[in-house]
């Protein structure tokens, strides 16, 4: 009754339609690691822990021993960088207890500390894909690390868990399209959403046109968004257009984290 | 079972390595899926039972080290292991030109998935021109060594073959069935 042809032609459109369909319910309703997800992982991620352990070594012999011609330079650069901070840390430390000062005046709790707890994780791995920005730590639910929880490192805002196993963890970097953080800046105090763009920066969007944003101005988180506490450092504008027409300006953002050399994170668990 | 397990240590291996060490920043994030030629192999090469459930393992263990929609990989091998048969015994893909365009497709094919899967019309398409390039470059790229990794795979098949092979005939000897 019907050609070879036409038939596979119809399994061919109707497998496309079930793809497409389990595609949709998967990304709606899918959330963090199953427990057969987790064994996978816990299988194959210490691979994946030891093959980056490996190549890291490598790449510190390669730089502690082979790579001494540029050291001197460095450190000289290093000491300017370390007088710098110092005059910074000293201008800090008076700030700081200024701050002490108010809040005793404002009879503010001045012992609760930022963050309870930081857990430090290494990466491990790396997305595959060019298209997605997640990366894979060495700590899970057993070290007490669970999905929603925030990612920073020293120099700002990493991302956050989206899935966790049982020994590792997927981290969602801000730099992911799917990615959003309610920040301000830090001068103006002025509030917009960061969201991932493209590999090396984020955008800064929903900044009213009347906002004053300047290049260089750095972007923190507000805390609003219940995930990040509020004043963790995100990145710095690097550029503002203003369209004859609309509400908003657009902010592109380039974060302080370097993505491409990132080795250690800490997770808030707290 | 043994070209299944082996397949399968080939495949994780390929797994961990272009999860680790191809997206250290040396390589620029232009290696392309190496395992899109080991799929196009096993489903050429390998029994049906055998490609498709690698090709579906595969999928299920990449999908857990990616960031994108759960199933997306699966869903970009399970095409490729769908078509690839055809489109080869269509335009009889043999020589290192013909696989390298195959290959080259299927990394195209797979670009384009994620592409549909990351876009938002509504945000515009700005952000495109940072990925353009990479795509590009994993495009040339899988042209350019698809067909030698499809070889290398090839010569590791026929030297795995060929003692069975052996041992098989030296069992038909034995039984005095070989000429």
């Amino acid at each position: 009754m019907f050609s070879k042809r036409l038939l596979t032609t119809f399994c061919l459109i109707l497998f496309a339609a079930v793809n497409i369909i389990l595609l949709s319910i998967s990304a709606k309703h899918r959330q963090g690691y199953s427990s057969c997800d987790r064994v996978v992982m816990a299988g194959i991620a210490p691979f994946q822990e030891g093959v980056t352990q490996a190549a890291r070594f490598c790449e510190h012999v390669w730089r502690h021993y082979f790579s001494l011609v540029s050291a001197r330079q460095e450190a000289d650069h290093l000491k300017e960088t370390l007088a710098r901070i110092r005059l910074e840390q000293s201008q800090h430390l008076e700030s700081e207890i200024a701050c002490q000062r108010f809040r005793k005046l404002l009879m503010l709790d001045t012992e609760t500390p930022l963050f309870q707890r930081l857990l430090p994780a290494q990466i491990v791995g790396l997305d595959p894909s060019i298209w997605f920005r997640t990366v894979i730590i060495n700590k899970g639910v057993y070290d007490g690390v669970s999905e929603g929880m925030p990612v920073i490192a020293p120099e700002g805002i990493v991302g956050q868990i989206v899935a966790a196993s049982y020994r590792y963890s997927k981290v969602l970097l801000v730099t992911d399209r799917s990615s959003a953080i309610d920040g301000l800046v830090q001068r103006t105090r002025t509030r917009g959403i960061v969201e991932g763009e493209a590999k090396a920066y984020c955008h800064f969007k929903y900044v009213v046109r009347k906002a004053e944003i300047s290049i260089g101005d750095t972007v923190v988180s507000s805390g609003l968004d219940g995930v990040f506490p509020k004043g963790l450092r995100v990145g710095s504008v690097m550029g503002i257009s203003k369209s004859p027409s609309g509400i908003f300006q657009e902010v592109s953002i380039r974060p302080f984290v370097d993505f491409e050399r990132l080795e250690e994170v800490l997770v808030i668990v707290e | 079972m043994k070209v299944f397990c082996l397949y399968s240590v080939i495949g994780l291996a390929t797994i961990v390595g272009q999860t680790t060490l191809l997206r250290m920043p040396v390589f620029q994030g232009v290696f392309y899926d190496l395992l899109i030629p080991l799929v196009v192999f096993m489903r050429l090469h390998l029994t049906f039972t055998e490609a498709s459930l690698l090709t579906l393992i595969l999928g299920f263990v990449m999908d857990l080290f990616s960031g994108g929609v759960f199933g997306l990989y699966m869903t970009v091998y399970v095409w490729i292991f769908l078509l690839v048969q055809g489109v080869s015994d269509y335009f009889n893909v043999r020589g290192t030109a013909c696989r390298s365009a195959l290959i080259a497709f299927c990394v195209v094919g797979q670009n384009l998935i994620f592409l549909t899967s990351t876009a938002h019309p509504w945000k515009g398409w700005h952000w495109l021109s940072a990925q353009i390039w990479p795509a590009l470059g994993q495009i040339i790229l899988a042209a350019v060594t698809g067909p030698a990794v499809l070889s290398l795979l090839e010569t590791m098949h026929r030297s795995l073959k060929a003692p069975e092979a052996i041992s098989s005939r030296g069992k038909g000897s034995m039984l005095g069935n070989d000429e």
